[in-house]
């Protein structure tokens, strides 16, 4: 997707507080082209499905907020479940975890997103990566340190899916797992049959746009 | 932002305060992933958003956009206050750098 026209907005205006998400304008022209997305916005998608479009579900789900996922990944398991409590993750069916690559890379700030579900009907933690195992070693330590604040008694299973969408550039990954979250609340939550496959290279194209328009949409009602 | 360079340094003042009824200074610690520290004495009203500005004007960092406050676990919003977050005295805030991937 090619930037339509430059935000209306400056760099470090305020453009919607929604729940513990703050969109700045420089946030927000991150969706307007072809741009890596940061933290904020994930965070912003996931309070939006789990506090918004599935507020009615929400004692089953948790979309968790990339820095607090970041803030697990660099403690120990009896911290990580203190810094989650609030969350009441142990009393949650699904757990979305968005992973970044920081702090395996020498790069500040990381470079590919990835997303860890736990699974409780099933034990299980399931990890999707549209570029290939990339984030497979920052996944697996999210899942060894998540144990006590999911409150699980068995050690779960661990599985890299293999059905996942691969992206063919590299800029989507952040929507890749927007998609993902969203498709997989519907599977889980409305037995909706789902196939990821739907998550092709438009279809992610569109939902940027969608995520876009969705900010300054909320903006106007909220 | 509508804050000025002239209120973020009227607000955050090192120096200890006598505690002035209900709006006394604490002290907080920012500390970093690599552990590092920085200590700010704020009222109890002063907005994070201010203390970010200071942060990033003694670590030199230039865009504000880089790094995120962290108080208990929860992301800190810039209008939140000591009294809204329910902070005390030697309290620690996280500072984590933005994330990003492509």
């Amino acid at each position: 997707m090619s930037a339509i026209t430059k935000s209306p907005f400056y760099e470090n205006e305020v453009v919607l507080s929604f729940f513990d998400t703050l969109i700045y304008g420089r946030d927000l022209e991150l969706l307007n082209g072809n741009h890596w997305l940061n933290d904020q916005i994930i965070g912003f998608y996931n309070e939006y499905l789990e506090k918004f479009a599935y507020a009615d579900q929400r004692t089953d789900i948790a979309l968790v907020h990339p820095d607090v996922v970041f803030a697990c990944l660099s403690v120990d398991a009896t911290s990580a479940a203190e810094i989650t409590k609030d969350l009441k993750l142990s009393e949650k069916k699904y757990v979305f975890m968005p992973v970044n690559n920081n702090g395996n890379v020498q790069e500040a700030g990381g470079t590919h997103w990835s997303l860890l579900v736990y699974h409780r009907p099933e034990n299980s933690f399931f990890h999707f990566d549209s570029w290939s195992e990339n984030n497979l070693p920052n996944a697996r330590d999210l899942a060894g340190v998540m144990g006590a604040a999911l409150g699980v008694s068995d050690k779960p299973a661990f599985a890299q899916r293999r059905d996942v969408p691969q992206q063919h550039n590299g800029f989507d990954c952040g929507m890749y797992v927007m998609c993902f979250s969203e498709l997989l609340c519907g599977q889980y939550l409305e037995d909706r049959a789902v196939d990821l496959s739907d998550v092709t290279a438009e279809f992610v194209a569109r939902k940027r746009r969608k995520v876009y328009d969705l900010i300054i949409h909320l903006r106007e009602i909220m | 932002m509508s804050d000025t360079e002239n209120d973020t340094k009227a607000d955050i003042k090192p120096k200890i305060g006598g505690g002035d009824g209900d709006n006394a200074a604490i002290q907080l610690k920012v500390v970093s992933a690599e552990g590092d520290e920085v200590t700010f004495k704020i009222k109890m009203n002063t907005t994070m958003g201010k203390m970010k500005k200071g942060y990033a004007d003694r670590k030199g960092i230039t865009n504000m956009g880089k790094f995120r406050f962290q108080f208990d676990g929860r992301p800190v919003q810039d209008a939140e206050t000591p009294a809204s977050l329910g902070m005390e005295d030697g309290d620690t805030i996280d500072v984590f750098d933005e994330q990003i991937g492509g």
